[in-house]
């Protein structure tokens, strides 16, 4: 089964993606990072690199630094798209022999293919590294608007790479196939990607069949970086009119107020405010200077507002072009890293009135696609499923509701948690609640409510004849058991005399969905209430246990205890037994632990005072922590 | 004739029932030998998770770390005589040393050549010795031997 991979070769940035254990994944690159700049440089060391590596060395190096190479792959040097962008840059270019662009590095001259062919050649090598094997078969995506020898241009990149480069598809469409949008019936799908310096839009019409471009349209230059740039003006602007100094000029400075208007722009998609906090940025001639500036949400959203708006604009010039109208488009899907601004999704979705899907990452939702297009092509080939499509034949149910048993006071103490996937089983030891109890009775339990009154009942068996011991000594073996078609059954045993009970619950574990639903609400809807509840009768149980050990541990010791000792405590013991059966928590936990308290202190005399060679004392309620109660018919009565 | 057709009944149940075992059998192994696989894996992911963890604070801990070096950097020499703000010092040192020890190195060697796996460029001046580094603009990171954040500097032409 050979490896595959999807490739989101990008203007400024590319990504590429794998199935990994039958999931579409985005890779890092040996980096670390998802995100490759589309960047190709011959250093000035003689070197040449690409990617970040590239990027990090471009200021000094701008003639030997060739970036959006993309823009000319293809292309005629005289097409006058191309000689206006050809303005804009700062390495050299030429016509070739046969019309088409050439660009210099370092003392070469390399066609568009070959420097797309060097990112993409480093993209296999990383891919290799991460997956662990040769990677031949790849599908590349572009621009929906790229014509014939763009695609031709695009694929001899790959090739000249290593690849076998199976399908070059539109960027849209991988987005739209990531989504499985083309699987459902005919629909029409609008594609908004906002990346970090380009705005795209295409219009498909999408069915079981074919995927089909209907329009399309863009900005060539607006992205994510000039909504960086506007808090970096806003940030330098203040600090002059505050203080005089042009942040500007100083390069440390502007470096930090890049990295702050990027960590400013990403903290405000999910809170209200941020805080730009940069202490030292600057010194005047009182020493140094600190920048200190809140940006709330609002005032971002009014400083990019127009950004947003251009590309609205744009969206509804590409929907007249296709003479249709925003109510005849079924489905919005975002790209581009870019529209997790909130303030972008939120206008997409108003411009709608709809929905926009992007539960996967936008960032990472076209090469996500042309992996899933990769396997697929690859599968096909090998006559085999594609991997994650492969369902298993066998079919496991999931528990719908929490499974448990009642303890003592009252409460439900859950054995299986609702969603575990079945056949399963869990074992517990529980023990008595009294001394002397000679049976215990486990009532079954099904749901999500704390206490076990709320929770419905699946039945109740008893087991009896329990040797006689103190309360919490004896160990009962609770073991839940559901086979594959949903038969539970629960076991009791008595681990000293080996006695067991049992019972089996058939067909009534399956509850119809509504009844389910209305239980799983009920629990929600309950959930403050129950807690308190709860908490209310664990704090009661501490209390009766720590009032039972305290009385055993004082009647033991008797002689070694002074009464001087014993006095403070046994008060206390009698404050707590009047109000633990109150419904005051706040009071019972505080009485609990003075209580605790001293009888602590008297274990830490009794043990100072004993020879080494006595046991060490136990804290009082270590054992009652452990272990879980069953309360016993009489007991249980008492407590409800 | 009777024998021999219950005979017949029987092989035929026999095979039907042995192959069946096989197939449960198998599928039981191979379920087995999956959730051992996967146990593995998410062994390896929650280490991988732990790893990315780390490095995400460690993200967010560096322009601190920035601030408080160049905090260090903006006192004057007689003040730092000055018992508390020694004080000051000493927790930067318990800072300094705290990342070390969790794997943070840092990257701020000057007299080197510039190697873009560690370095970025923001300024270059004319000078004899070419792609020296002559000065850290802002101190460069390392996690576990992965570079997470790069050194800006300054490098003669």
């Amino acid at each position: 089964m050979a490896k595959i991979l999807g490739i989101d070769l990008g203007t400024a940035i590319t990504k590429f993606g794998s199935i990994i254990d039958g999931e579409p994944k985005a890779l890092e690159n040996r980096e670390g990072s998802i995100l490759t700049p589309s960047i190709v440089a011959y250093t000035k060391g003689g070197e040449r690199v690409v990617g970040i590596l590239a990027q990090r060395q471009a200021i000094t190096n701008p003639k030997n630094t060739i970036s959006a190479v993309k823009r000319f792959i293809g292309r005629k040097y005289k097409d006058a798209e191309v000689q206006k962008e050809l303005k804009l840059l700062p390495y050299e270019t030429k016509e070739r022999k046969d019309g088409g662009v050439e660009v210099k590095l370092g003392d070469k001259w390399y066609t568009p293919i070959e420097i797309s062919s060097m990112i993409l050649q480093k993209i296999k090598a990383d891919a290799e590294e991460k997956l662990g094997e040769e990677i031949k078969n790849v599908v590349i995506t572009c621009p929906a608007n790229f014509d014939d020898s763009q695609r031709k241009a695009t694929k001899a990149a790959g090739e000249i790479a290593g690849f076998n480069v199976l399908r070059i598809i539109n960027e849209p469409t991988a987005a739209a196939l990531a989504y499985g949008l083309q699987k459902t019936e005919q629909k029409k799908v609008l594609v908004y990607d906002f990346g970090g310096g380009t705005f795209d839009v295409t219009i498909l019409d999408s069915s079981p069949d074919t995927v089909e471009v209907i329009a399309t349209g863009g900005e060539p230059h607006l992205g994510g970086n000039d909504f960086d740039q506007i808090i970096i003006n806003w940030l330098i602007e203040k600090f002059k009119k505050d203080e005089g100094i042009n942040l500007g000029e100083d390069v440390l400075a502007l470096q930090r107020l890049k990295e702050a208007a990027e960590r400013a722009k990403q903290e405000l998609s999910s809170a209200q405010e941020t805080e730009i906090n940069l202490p030292f940025v600057s010194s005047g001639e009182n020493g140094p200077k600190h920048l200190y500036y809140k940006l709330s949400r609002s005032e971002f959203n009014s400083m990019t507002d127009s950004l947003i708006e251009k590309s609205i604009k744009r969206v509804e010039a590409t929907l007249k072009e296709a003479d249709l109208k925003k109510e005849n488009i079924d489905e919005i899907v975002l790209v581009g890293g870019t529209t997790l601004i909130p303030a972008v999704r939120e206008q997409v979705k108003n411009y709608f009135n709809k929905e926009p899907n992007k539960s996967i990452n936008p960032e990472e939702v076209v090469c996500i696609g042309a992996a899933i297009q990769a396997e697929i092509l690859t599968a096909k080939e090998e006559g085999r499923a594609p991997e994650g499509d492969i369902k298993s034949v066998l079919l496991l149910d999931v528990l719908p509701l929490t499974l448990g048993i009642e303890t003592l006071g009252g409460v439900s103490t859950p054995m299986i948690q609702k969603n575990t996937t079945v056949p399963t089983a869990n074992t517990q030891v529980f023990s008595t609640a009294v001394d002397n109890q000679p049976s215990v009775e486990i009532n079954v339990l099904q749901g999500e409510r704390s206490l076990a009154n709320d929770n419905r009942s699946l039945g109740k068996f008893v087991l009896s004849g329990l040797p006689p011991a103190g309360r919490g000594v004896p160990q009962v073996e609770v073991t839940f058991d559901i086979d594959a078609s949903g038969i539970l059954t629960v076991t009791a045993k008595d681990k000293a005399s080996n006695k067991v009970q049992s019972i089996r619950v058939e067909g009534s574990l399956g509850l119809s969905d509504e009844e389910i639903e209305k239980m799983k609400k009920e629990a929600e809807l309950n959930a403050t209430e129950d807690k308190k509840k709860r908490d209310l009768i664990e704090a009661k149980n501490n209390a009766e246990n720590l009032i039972y050990t305290v009385e055993k541990t004082l009647k033991e010791a008797e002689g070694k205890v002074s009464e001087e000792d014993k006095k403070p405590v046994l008060e206390k013991v009698e404050e707590l037994k009047k109000i633990k059966d109150s419904d005051n928590l706040e009071e019972i936990k505080t009485k609990t632990d003075e209580v605790s308290t001293l009888i602590q202190q008297i274990g830490a005399k009794m043990y100072q005072a004993n020879s080494a060679s006595e046991e060490k004392k136990e804290e009082p309620n270590v054992e009652e922590a452990e272990t879980e109660e069953v309360k016993d018919n009489e007991e249980g009565k008492e407590n409800k | 004739m009777k024998k021999k057709n219950e005979e017949k009944d029987f092989e035929k149940e026999i095979e039907t029932l042995t192959k069946e075992r096989d197939e449960y059998l198998n599928s039981w192994k191979r379920d087995l030998a999956n959730y051992i696989n996967y146990k593995n894996k998410e062994g390896e992911r929650t280490q991988d998770l732990i790893f990315l963890l780390k490095e995400n604070m460690f993200e967010r801990l560096i322009p601190i770390l920035d601030n408080v070096s160049l905090a260090e950097r903006s006192i004057n020499k007689d003040l730092k005589e000055d018992p508390s703000v020694k004080g000051l010092l000493m927790i930067e040192k318990q800072l300094e040393d705290f990342v070390k020890n969790e794997g943070l190195e840092e990257i701020n060697e000057i007299g080197i050549k510039f190697n873009p796996e560690i370095h970025e460029i923001l300024e270059e001046v004319e000078g004899d010795k070419s792609q020296e580094i002559i000065e850290i603009i802002q101190k460069g990171y390392k996690l576990n031997g992965r570079v997470i954040r790069p050194a800006k500097v300054k490098i003669i032409k």
